[in-house]
């Protein structure tokens, strides 16, 4: 601090280095003790048992092992949710660190800040709106300079940003050497670099994090970006109109500058609330008419110029365009023609994997099921419990625990493989190929990731959709997804088709089952593409990512959070609807079952579809069973079938076309309830959700009594 | 004597044997799109003349005008390049709206 003598005894106060108004800032809070606090609020909790809370934000792009770190920091202790009416994933997470509690809060992954997609638009706004105590930008070692964007772009919005240069270990290899200091001085925040997967990385990371926050060994004065002198007029034009706004009080003007020039959609229209800015956009046309110089260019393309200085000043031994060990496989697994038979045979081994795998454990889960709940019945009629509620304990909510624990196995190897195709790389190269397979449907390579999933779980299938960059596209595979045959209802067409026709036949049948539902999708897209119409079209831009050897840890996390959603969503829902079922399939209690409520419903509807389909009373009672929850499917056909083995008293009760006929109906006709629910929450709309139940429902009676009527004449 | 030539009435449908004008500079790099450029070359981004919303998102990713781009695959679906150590695949579609020069 300087002191002339005009001014000798009074306080004088530095001037922030790049003359930044002050005005958005609130004043940094003070411990309980008194003691300043170095950077950022702290934050006391009086229900918590930790004094002091920190809140740190990880910020970054995909692919930059932004969860890893997360995953490695917060261990067990994640939350994963919803961001508030939104359909991003929330994850949020804590550590401990000598008594303070540190909660982490890991952002969706974007390129940018700007509002293209909610997820960018999340982002930004939790960064400003909730003013973390400390924004970690992750940043990828080999890739400084692409990264290192949304850093840049952060850095304009918040002061409390530090950066976290991952992936070190793979940037050694590639004898790329970085200077954290000069890193440190140019970007003028922390610079922390580490691996993800170095044995001391944890503790080096909270140490960096805790030294953060705390000590002065760190200094906050964010470089501060100049754009050329023209921008710069437009810049401070736009500033000093806006400057005394009411909106958007938390947004420091200059970034809400920028953004307006950059034509920043969201930025405008809440400005626009207070101010008339047609001027600017005037004299934003005339600057790209008479000096040909767009803003929305001009901006990016500074930011990644000083970039590219901040690297060339800060790295060694960066090469541009080098080839890299993943571009040489790529030249097999992703060539024009031996791409596809590769993918196929991955897929196939896939699967595969996932039918072996669980078998024996389906079968040993079963068999400890099937034995405790004779147990549990056993020991009920010791105690002389009315056997109309030993029923309803035994029949009705243990067989309905035993639906979803049946499942599980099968979802979780099936979710395992799943994350290690994620992690290792090659589920990106799968949307890659995909992508010139599905355009002649209209549906982006994307689309695909949404189907395989949707094999495993229509709900999981469904949340992946989310990442499907057109809406259109994303609408039309939330609504199809449920002509997907999922595992529960792979397991009825293994069952069924394995009881009527030799291996061979049944293979065959199978897989023919598999192409129809396949293009019951594709034609869906296309004919839903009449109907909602032409909304903007994001043509396919993704990136594609090196190969990784997978980790155990990554695929952990990944497979904990996708089958907790089915183990909450779907088992709930499975577990009320068996007892829905017990309660139709059995009262009035102690008569046949024709008689029950579900007797009465089947033979009525009967009717119908005796004539249509060729479904007896029995077959309509049990697929009515299956609406809510089709692991149900088989369990209802043993108890309407009733004799020494189901197998026996099916084959004397089927003919050929009826059992190919509720085959092809119970692979596409509505979806779970657990499916609409999702279908509800993903698209907010009623009217879609009875799109996504009637829809399936009427194509398939369609194709099933083409199917029957056409096979009728055979047998 | 030397005998400069006049730059005011220079005719720019000519083709004109004074070093490199800016004219001659284009004709020699030809601008094509980007999904006919040929694998393995390093090519300039010239122009991108596609919509506000993929324009914005290329920006994002680091494809702007001026940026320089290896192609590593072009021959069925979309086209990848490698853009500052990232492999990134670009839509045929899109990749037609951009214009580069070898």
């Amino acid at each position: 601090m300087r002191r002339s003598r005009f001014n000798q005894g009074k306080k004088t106060y530095k001037r922030k280095p790049h003359g930044r108004r002050p005005h958005w800032r609130k004043p940094h809070g003070k411990l309980p003790g008194g003691k300043p606090h170095g950077v950022g609020r702290p934050f006391v909790d009086a229900d918590s048992d930790h004094t002091i809370e920190h809140r740190i934000a990880f910020l970054g792009n995909p692919n930059v092992g932004k969860s890893s770190i997360f995953n490695i920091l917060t261990g067990s202790h994640q939350h994963i949710g919803n961001w508030p009416g939104k359909t991003v994933e929330k994850k949020e997470g804590h550590f401990l660190l000598s008594d303070e509690y540190f909660s982490l809060i890991d952002l969706p992954g974007a390129y940018s800040l700007s509002a293209h997609s909610e997820e960018e638009l999340i982002t930004r706004q939790y960064v400003v709106e909730e003013r973390p105590d400390l924004v970690c930008a992750i940043v990828d070692a080999t890739r400084l300079e692409r990264t290192s964007y949304i850093a840049l772009q952060a850095l304009e919005l918040t002061d409390n940003i530090a950066l976290i240069v991952n992936m070190m270990d793979l940037a050694e290899k590639e004898n790329i050497q970085i200077d954290r200091h000069k890193l440190e001085k140019q970007l003028g925040i922390p610079v922390l670099l580490v691996s993800a997967f170095d044995n001391n990385c944890i503790i080096r990371i909270k140490k960096f994090l805790y030294d953060a926050l705390h000590t002065e060994k760190y200094t906050f004065q964010p470089a501060f970006l100049l754009y050329s002198q023209k921008l710069e007029t437009m810049i401070n034009s736009v500033s000093r109109q806006i400057s005394d706004r009411t909106v958007l009080r938390d947004y420091p003007t200059r970034w809400l500058s920028i953004k307006v020039l950059e034509g920043d959609n969201w930025v405008i229209s809440k400005l626009e609330e207070e101010y008339v800015l047609d001027d600017i956009f005037k004299k934003i046309e005339k600057l790209k008419k008479s000096e040909k110089l767009d803003p929305a260019d001009e901006i990016p393309k500074r930011k990644y110029k000083a970039l590219e200085n901040i690297v060339k000043k800060s790295v060694i031994g960066y090469k541009d365009f080098k080839e890299k060990k993943s571009d040489k496989v790529d030249k097999v697994v992703m060539h024009k023609f031996w791409g596809y038979p590769i993918l196929i045979l991955i897929y196939a081994a896939f699967f595969l994997i996932t039918f072996y795998a669980s078998g024996p454990i389906i079968n040993g889960l079963d068999y400890l099921l099937t034995s405790s709940s004779e147990i549990v019945r056993g020991w009920l009629l010791a105690v002389n419990s009315p056997i109309f509620l030993t029923s309803l304990i035994v029949d009705g909510i243990l067989a309905g625990v035993g639906a979803v624990l049946l499942f599980i196995p099968i979802i979780v190897i099936f979710y395992i493989l799943i994350a290690v195709m994620e992690d290792s790389g090659y589920l990106a190269r799968t949307a890659y190929l995909m992508d010139s397979v599905l355009g002649k449907f209209g549906l982006q390579g994307t689309a695909f990731l949404s189907m395989i999933m949707g094999l495993g779980c229509n709900v999981t299938g469904i949340m992946a959709a989310r990442t499907i960059k057109s809406e259109r596209d994303r609408m039309s595979m939330i609504l199809t997804n449920s002509f997907l045959p999922c595992a529960a209802r792979l397991g009825v067409i293994a069952f069924l088709t394995g009881i009527f026709f030799k291996p061979w036949v049944a293979a065959l049948l199978m897989l023919a089952l598999y192409t129809l539902s396949f293009l019951l999708v594709f034609l869906s897209a296309l004919f839903f593409k009449l109907f909602l119409g032409k909304s903007e079209t994001m043509p396919l831009i993704i990136e594609i990512p090196e190969y990784r050897l997978p980790r155990l840890k990554n695929i952990f996390y990944l497979t904990w959070e996708r089958a907790g959603i089915f183990v909450k969503k779907a088992g709930t829902f499975i577990f009320i609807a068996s007892i829905v079922i017990w309660f139709m399939g059995n009262i009035p209690y102690g008569v046949t079952p024709e008689y029950t409520i579900a007797g009465y419903m089947g033979r009525g509807l009967a009717y119908i579809t005796e004539p249509l389909f060729g479904f007896d009373w029995r077959m309509v009672v049990t697929l009515l069973f299956g609406i809510p929850a089709k692991e149900v499917v088989i369990s209802a056909l043993g108890i309407l079938y009733p004799g020494v083995s189901l197998v026996e008293s099916l084959l004397a009760a089927w003919t050929i076309p009826q059992a190919i006929s509720f085959l092809v109906f119970q692979l596409t006709y509505s979806p779970c309830f657990a499916t609409l629910a999702t279908i509800r929450s993903e698209t907010k709309s009623w009217k879609m959700t009875a799109v996504g139940f009637f829809y399936p429902l009427i194509v398939t009676s369609l194709i099933t009594v083409a199917v029957y009527y056409s096979l009728l004449p055979f047998f | 004597m030397l005998i400069y030539p006049n730059f005011k009435n220079l005719d720019i449908s000519k083709n004109y044997l004074y070093g490199s004008s800016k004219q001659q500079m284009n004709t020699m790099n030809k601008k094509i799109s980007l999904a006919d450029s040929t694998v393995n070359s390093i090519v300039k981004v010239e122009k991108i003349v596609t919509g506000e919303k993929a324009r914005r998102f290329l920006a994002d990713l680091g494809v702007l005008e001026g940026v320089k781009l290896r192609i590593i695959k072009n021959d069925l679906g979309p086209i990848l390049v490698e853009i500052k150590a990232t492999r990134v695949a670009i839509g045929r579609g899109i990749a037609t709206k951009i214009e580069v020069t070898a």
